[in-house]
């Protein structure tokens, strides 16, 4: 019984001691907000004792801060390799592509400067689509066709020369039979005004890269290096266009006649872009040009005109100092006459 | 006496590495607050004597070192080391579960209390902003940490009374 009231009272003593430390501890809040209260002593021993804990810890937290901040830029600078390495790769894609947009922009350039030249043709650009690479023909397939305005037996050329002719003219694109086709046959001559011989350029079987000039008769005037250029016969092409120049001549077999191996003007290994022919007239009369000049003797046509014209007015005015002259010589003669009919009169 | 002094040396080394390590991994300014996980975890295991008693060391240790308003964190962390020791009579107490779960009620009045004496003082608080943000953010990680701690707390609570 005498535990049990000793319990009670050691609660109850408890008890009081909780109320006691709560309020005392409620009332160290606010007197330490005001400014009333203050432990010095008993921080600073807390510091003390925490100040190598807290220490020891933090030197671990750098620690794992500094890793944790290495992982994450080894990751950024990875990520970052990454991206870098997809946009080398995606400028060298571009860079590609600009460089053949280039070559396209230099060709197209090239053919298109040739039609500004030719006007005496009607030209439709085309690009060469395909192939046929068997050794005994030689066809192209250009992305042009009769709905272009392209039609069979047109004549397609470059700015450098002739190419070949449409064999088969399909709705958006055609064939073309090139000039190295040995079964192509274009009617040619050559260029130099003292010779202008005829002869007939095919394909050679034997020699894919250079054509031949047949029907050359063995005493005409055909030499090395000689342009030969298309004659017009025959319709297909157009009268005038280089083919090539002569780089061989050999004796035909019966003796007659010879044959020129060509060295073509067009290079059918790097043939991308190309021009058809759809329509073709007389070349107009090209404008008169001034005659070369002598070096040394230059004459300027301004400077030769202001001469003239001085010299004209020079002259212009010796004949009116001449004319002035004669009146003055007339009236000093009529004068002259007056006083003597005037003194015959007084006498 | 060495048994004292483990606890004493657990107290010191969780206040040390909340103050320090764990403030690497905070949100929003808020980092786990160890001290409020021990009390609760002592509350639970050892009654609330035990829990006002510990909750009265970690608050004066925190308020003679790092607090703002000396007495804040010791009426806190007693008054929760009251309230869960209570609780403590009628429940499993190594149920590892519980403090987990207590992790955010705990939170919950620490800030409230601390936040009325914010009031009383006069000082300006954005609370809508502190329930929406802050708050969650010190919960997550109080949930976190609670389990861990709780077993530490069991296991040293069952070598004390081995030795004892």
């Amino acid at each position: 019984m005498s535990n049990k009231i000793r319990k009670e009272k050691n609660t109850g003593k408890k008890i009081i001691a909780l109320i006691f430390v709560f309020i005392s501890v409620f009332c160290c809040v606010f007197f330490a907000a005001r400014g009333r209260f203050s432990a010095p002593v008993a921080d600073s021993l807390a510091m003390t004792i925490m100040s190598p804990f807290q220490r020891a810890f933090s030197w671990v937290g750098g620690k794992l801060a500094f890793v944790k901040d290495s992982v994450a830029e080894i990751s950024r600078i990875h990520e970052q390799n990454k991206q870098l390495r997809e946009e080398v790769e995606l400028l060298r894609a571009q860079n590609l592509t600009a460089s053949e947009y280039a070559s396209e922009n230099q060709r197209l350039r090239n053919l298109l400067g040739y039609k500004q030249v030719a006007t005496q043709f009607d030209l439709v650009a085309a690009s060469v689509i395909g192939r046929e690479s068997a050794s005994w023909s030689s066809v192209i397939v250009i992305n042009r066709g009769t709905l272009d305005g392209v039609a069979n037996n047109m004549a397609v050329v470059t700015e450098l020369g002739l190419v070949g002719h449409v064999m088969e003219a399909g709705l958006n694109s055609s064939k073309v039979q090139l000039l190295l086709d040995p079964r192509s046959s274009v009617g040619t001559l050559i260029q130099r005004p003292e010779s202008r011989v005829a002869g007939i350029v095919e394909g050679d079987i034997k020699n894919p890269s250079y054509p031949r000039m047949v029907n050359i008769p063995k005493d005409s005037d055909v030499r090395v290096e000689d342009m030969v250029v298309t004659s017009g016969y025959g319709g297909v092409y157009p009268k005038g266009i280089v083919v090539g120049k002569i780089i061989e001549i050999h004796n035909e077999e019966g003796g007659l006649l010879k044959y020129g191996v060509i060295d073509t003007s067009v290079d059918f290994q790097k043939l991308e872009d190309v021009a058809v022919i759809v329509a073709s007239r007389e070349a107009p009369p090209e404008p008169i040009q001034p005659p070369t000049q002598t070096p040394g003797t230059e004459t300027d046509p301004l400077e030769t005109a202001q001469k003239l014209q001085a010299a004209q007015q020079q002259i212009q005015e010796a004949q009116q100092q001449v004319q002035a002259a004669q009146q003055q010589q007339l009236q000093e003669a009529q004068q002259q006459a007056g006083y003597a009919v005037a003194e015959e009169a007084a006498q | 006496m060495r048994i004292i002094g483990l606890w004493t040396l657990l107290l010191v080394l969780c206040y040390a590495l909340q103050t320090s390590l764990l403030t690497f991994v905070s949100f929003n300014g808020f980092s786990a607050n160890l001290m409020l996980l021990l009390t609760v975890s002592i509350a639970f295991l050892r009654g609330h004597e035990k829990g006002i008693f510990f909750g009265f060391m970690a608050g004066l240790l925190q308020d003679a070192t790092t607090g703002s308003y000396f007495g804040l964190a010791t009426f806190s962390y007693m008054t929760i080391g009251l309230i869960f020791g209570k609780f403590s009579i009628n429940l499993f107490r190594e149920e590892s579960l519980l403090p987990v779960i207590s992790a955010v009620p705990a939170l919950a009045i620490h800030f409230a209390i601390t936040i009325a004496f914010l009031f009383l003082l006069d000082r300006p608080i954005d609370l809508v902003r502190f329930l929406r943000e802050d708050f969650w953010s010190a919960a997550i990680m109080q949930v976190v940490l609670a389990y861990p701690v709780h077993r530490l707390i069991v296991e040293l609570n069952k070598f004390s009374k081995q030795r004892r």
